[in-house]
């Protein structure tokens, strides 16, 4: 997939996950995160540099439009994409379980390092209440949503390579 | 690419977001105004579209029985039905503000109603993007009612835009007082759903059900920015926490749902 694509992509997760949650008056805590979805079904199928690079860029995307400061999720998503690219090739991915399991897994650990990222700066979170009363919704939705793509782009990418088999036939 | 280059690549990247995130709060500031400014349309847009998408799912699902079968057959009244739920929610809407313009005039402050056109990210923090900026007089630290109650302040402003920082966002500090004046304190958000006043005297005698407004607060930091307007309304007191120490603390029970939160009112002036 080009750079250019990429980013068209994660530009419009965070688009979404900007827009989204106020049209349709959703619960207040549930926050689907489009880009960091997006991020995690793409360093699923690559390597951990281009993971690590696209979770800098979608990251960097999601600062520009959240009302904090610039690098907070850029920082925080470039380590989930090295991390996820690093290891992919152990999962076994077209196990849904194990993928809603590294769903939930990219949804904490980025909401732990921004949370420590931002308390360097003074902000501090009650991480507990945050915890129960947004951050395992969100990690709950994070993962329904993003199995159900991650799905769908496997069962794509597999009919594209079958008919490129069948026509190299 | 080789393995050695990369390594050299990702240590660049994760150094040049250090030295992004060490920038003064100004900068970071600057850049977004630009970049908001930028894609304003598309959220505006976005958020038209998605409200007639919404519209159009309300009227194919829950309408009653006869309709959903007419609007089977029949695209044209699929068509007709879709603009009247739109002027239905109009209607609802100038109703909402007209409600909202009627209690506010009431309580003297001079408003201006804004449409929420977007949302935090996130949920570390509690923002709203509106459609009101600099042009319509709107400065940072703008008070942000619904109806007569406090939702938020102003933090960032664009030309045609502004980011609200709701009560309930960490970064909130609203210093505040009962209605009857005898009690203050400062209002601070701890994330969705829970407002906490904090700060309040010990021996303060505090009631369950006492009508929590803001107090007072002049821009000291930034001098171009608006004050905070006295008697805002911010919640109800449904607890109090007797700690120890010089201070007691109270969770306050808010009369706004703010995943509701469609349209508000951006105080001007007084």
């Amino acid at each position: 997939m080009r750079a250019r694509n990429v980013v068209a992509v994660l530009l419009a997760g965070v688009v979404l996950q900007v827009v989204l949650p106020n049209a349709f008056g959703l619960y207040e805590a549930l926050r689907i995160q489009f880009a960091l979805i997006a991020l995690v079904c793409f360093s699923l199928e690559r390597d951990w540099f281009q993971s690590a690079m696209v979770g800098a860029a979608g990251g960097f995307i999601m600062d520009l439009f959240s009302g904090g400061r610039i690098g907070v999720y850029a920082l925080s998503y470039a380590v989930i994409g090295l991390l996820i690219g690093r290891f992919q090739e152990r999962l076994y991915k077209d196990n849904s379980v194990a993928i809603a399991g590294v769903m939930v897994g990219a949804s904490f650990l980025s909401s732990v390092l921004v949370v420590n990222v931002l308390s360097l700066y003074g902000i501090q979170f009650d991480y507990l209440g945050l915890l129960t009363r947004s951050l395992l919704p969100s990690a709950a939705g994070n993962a329904i949503v993003g199995c159900t793509i991650f799905a769908i782009l496997r069962r794509i990418k597999h009919a594209r390579s079958r008919t490129w088999k069948r026509s190299y036939r | 690419m080789s393995g050695k280059r990369k390594r050299i690549v990702v240590v660049v990247t994760f150094v040049c977001l250090f030295v992004f995130l060490s920038l003064p709060i100004k900068v970071s500031r600057s850049v977004k105004e630009v970049i908001t400014d930028f894609f304003y349309p598309v959220f505006s847009v976005s958020r038209s579209v998605i409200d007639k998408m919404r519209d159009i799912w309300e009227v194919t699902f829950h309408g009653d029985n006869i309709v959903r079968e007419n609007l089977r057959k029949e695209r044209e009244i699929l068509r007709l039905r879709a603009r009247l739920a739109e002027a239905r929610e109009k209607v609802r809407e100038l109703a909402s503000l007209d409600k909202q313009l009627r209690e506010v005039a009431e309580s003297g402050f001079d408003v201006l109603a804004a449409r929420v056109i977007g949302r935090e990210a996130d949920s570390f923090y509690q923002t709203l993007l509106i459609d009101r900026g600099t042009k319509d007089g709107v400065k940072s630290g703008t008070p942000v009612l619904y109806g007569d109650n406090l939702v938020g302040r102003v933090a960032e402003v664009g030309r045609r835009w502004s980011r609200v920082r709701l009560i309930l966002d960490v970064r909130s500090a609203i210093p505040a007082m009962t209605l009857n004046g005898n009690v203050r304190g400062m209002v601070i958000g701890s994330g969705p759903g829970e407002l906490k006043m904090t700060l309040i005297e010990h021996n303060a005698k505090l009631e369950v059900g006492d009508t929590v407004v803001s107090a007072r607060l002049d821009n000291i930091l930034n001098p171009d920015g608006a004050p905070l307007s006295q008697g805002l309304v911010i919640g109800k007191i449904a607890s109090v926490s007797h700690e120890e120490g010089l201070y007691q603390s109270a969770i306050l029970d808010s009369q706004v749902s703010f995943s509701d939160i469609s349209e508000v009112l951006v105080v001007v002036s007084k």
